[in-house]
């Protein structure tokens, strides 16, 4: 159609990608129509590009229950989910490039929304509410990623995580009958039993579950190229103390934060090295040469322990306990307080 | 189920106010999960637990006495009485011996560490 002339038109770009066999061979070629999402103006052809991701406390505590009372844990994923969305807005974007157009100067108006998108990810999550909702799941209060439906004869969860969804249940029947429903009005990859999400790893067996997040260390390791150099023998030593120094400042921040970025997804399974990440994320702002240094020397020592698995065993007792701690070691000065917080289901 | 470390941000006057704001923080938490557990259609068959390793803090969070040392606090840490009150939870004494939290809060050995 034509551009109004009070309107402007985003652009767009092909993007290719060959997806690969786990051997290394050609899958297929994928292309996707992405837009050029930075081109828009907020209040014009977006408004709210809020959207929700679960929490991964929500995640333990599934996971956990699924553990206890023996409930069914699979996954799925939406194939091209952000495609789904409805926009709300008039967008108009130029006509994709190898795509002719009857007419020279015309654009195309938007009725669903495009990968790259800002309102992208919110309009998916809210399609998807939707069709959840028809299929008599409630949304959760207290996580709006979580979705619940309980009959007297069953009982399913349903969490999601952008295009990925993880479900929780007693009836695989219910299940089947979820991902036909799915898969007709989205088309869905079935991934059978979780197995591998966000880069975690899940296992189960009969003495519970178990969440490792091995492979991610060892991408980490492999970024920070620690992966064959000699090895610190302790790790974040208990003597020194790391302080906004006057040292000169990294000359690469961004592979400082990159790394300690990594360490801070790794804490999702490893509470033992989350005073270590609080430590050194303290100075994500302006990394100094030892702060990089002492990083790198805290991740090697991740290699000795890369497998450790947090491990929801099934023969809990359902309790409750939390507990708290904090130190302030001699100061109260806002650098020696810091505050530890465990909760865990089940007795310790 | 989970577990934070965290530097405060705010500057305490003492210990004791800076282990009640923990307090009050980890008071969240748990009501957020027994929130969640409910939307899950789970009932706990006891009350939660909250163990705090610091008597003073246990203190004035069951001491409705309005404390001299404590007036200077911020309302949004007296959450920990209320909630008590209410039945939310319990608090507990726990020797600092027993913390598992020191693996939070303290550069340790490995011994320590995986043992809890």
């Amino acid at each position: 159609m034509e551009l109004p002339s009070d309107a402007t038109a985003i652009g767009n770009k092909w993007v290719y990608k060959i997806k690969r066999h786990v051997d290394g061979s050609v899958e297929r070629y994928k292309a996707r129509l992405v837009a050029q999402g930075y081109t828009q103006t907020e209040g014009l052809d977006y408004f709210e590009t809020f959207s929700l991701v679960a929490k991964m406390s929500t995640i333990r505590v599934l996971l956990a229950l699924a553990s206890i009372h023996g409930w069914h844990l699979h996954q799925l994923d939406v194939n091209n989910a952000f495609l789904h969305g409805d926009l709300h807005e008039v967008v108009y974007m130029k006509v994709p490039q190898r795509v002719s157009s009857p007419k020279p100067g015309q654009v195309c108006k938007l009725l669903k929304s495009l990968y790259g998108l800002k309102q992208a990810s919110r309009q998916w999550f809210e399609k998807l509410t939707q069709f959840l909702y028809a299929q008599g799941f409630v949304q959760a209060t207290f996580d709006h990623t979580l979705f619940i439906k309980s009959t007297v004869s069953s009982f399913t969860a349903l969490l999601v995580y952008v295009d990925n969804i993880i479900l929780v249940g007693t009836s695989l029947t219910v299940f089947d009958e979820l991902k036909l429903a799915l898969h007709q009005t989205f088309r869905i990859k079935n991934l059978g039993q979780l197995k591998f999400f966000l880069g975690i790893e899940v296992a189960r067996s009969s003495k519970g579950i178990s969440m490792c997040q091995r492979k991610y260390c060892l991408e980490h390791l492999e970024d920070a190229k620690l992966t064959s150099c000699k090895r610190a023998s302790t790790p974040l030593d208990p003597s020194s103390r790391l302080h906004q120094d006057g040292g000169s400042v990294y000359h690469d921040v961004a592979a400082y934060r990159r790394l300690v970025g990594r360490l801070l997804y790794l804490t999702t399974t490893r509470p033992d090295i989350a005073y270590a990440t609080q430590q050194l994320s303290q100075f994500m702002a302006s990394p100094t040469v030892t702060h990089y240094q002492a990083t790198l020397e805290y991740s090697d020592t991740l290699r000795d322990h890369l497998v450790v698995a947090y491990f929801f065993p099934n023969h809990l007792i359902y309790n409750y306990l939390a507990s708290v701690m904090l130190i302030g070691e001699g100061a109260y000065t806002l650098e020696n307080l810091f505050l530890g917080i465990v909760s865990s289901l089940g007795n310790l | 189920m989970s577990w934070k470390s965290k530097k405060q941000n705010i500057i305490s006057c003492s210990s004791v106010e800076a282990e009640y704001r923990a307090l009050a923080s980890a008071t969240r938490k748990l009501q957020w999960m027994c929130f969640l557990l409910h939307d899950l259609q789970q009932s706990p068959s006891r009350l939660p637990v909250l163990y705090c390793d610091n008597q003073s803090a246990l203190h004035i969070s069951t001491n409705h006495v309005f404390h001299e040392r404590t007036k200077h606090l911020d309302i949004d840490c007296h959450l920990v009485r209320e909630k008590l009150q209410a039945g939310v939870m319990r608090l507990l004494p726990i020797s600092s011996h027993n913390q598992t939290t020191d693996v939070f809060t303290k550069a340790s050995g490995p011994r320590q560490f995986y043992e809890c």
